[in-house]
């Protein structure tokens, strides 16, 4: 067979051609195909990641929100006794 | 276009890349080497400078941190190396003149260049540029 294909000049050529053609395509195909999976893998994690630096910065804001609540809650209070001391001066 | 520090993030893969890209290009520019074999219908000259071509595109996307154009450029120097190993077997085989040594070297390239295709050019670790 190697022979047949030697003799003929065009086969020669034609057949490594067709063979390293679909290797080559197959290969890049694959290729292709891995870069896509392990870009949306990466751009997942990285979503991920900054979902929890969110939710991080989201429970820090709730507490600093629910102190300063507690402080203006203890200033009314304040302002209120002072109204009320006030009065009870005049 | 996303554009992916390979160097930073994948050193194997742009070592690899480089370092197959400098050999095909001095392969491709060393046109002695495909002298003492066949050249039916130019095949050498075409070989040799589809090489040195397609050698430095893989350089300019290693540069310009191109990923497609890199997967481009290692799938053609794959094509045009297995297709020159097999030309060269089949025609060692027919006139029995030549040595199997340089078709088997040109398979260890293709094989080379065939690696780095397959290797992932970046894992979840890894970070990716967006333009």
């Amino acid at each position: 067979m190697i022979a047949a294909v030697g003799d003929s000049p065009v086969l020669l050529v034609a057949v490594p051609a067709v063979l390293s053609a679909v290797t080559a395509l197959f290969t890049y195909r694959y290729a292709k195909r891995k870069d896509k999976e392990t870009a949306v893998t990466t751009f997942m994690e990285r979503v991920q990641e900054d979902n929890k630096e969110l939710r991080a910065r989201i429970v820090l804001l709730e507490t600093r929100l629910a102190a300063a609540e507690e402080a203006l809650r203890l200033v009314e209070r304040a302002t209120v006794k002072a109204a009320l001391l006030k009065k009870q001066q005049d | 276009m996303t554009r992916v520090r390979l160097r930073q993030t994948h050193p194997n893969l742009f070592r690899g890349s480089l370092a197959v890209a400098l050999v095909f290009l001095a392969l491709g520019l060393n046109i002695v080497v495909f002298k003492p074999t066949f050249n039916q219908y130019g095949l050498n000259w075409w070989v040799s400078g589809l090489f040195a071509l397609f050698a430095t595109v893989q350089l300019y996307a290693l540069w310009s941190k191109r990923l497609p154009t890199l997967r481009v450029s290692q799938a053609a120097i794959v094509f045009i190396a297995l297709f020159w190993a097999g030309a060269l077997t089949l025609f060692t085989f027919q006139t029995h003149k030549t040595s199997l040594a340089l078709p088997i070297c040109f398979y260890g390239l293709a094989v080379w260049q065939l690696l780095q295709l397959i290797e992932p050019a970046s894992n979840p670790a890894n970070q990716v540029e967006r333009e």
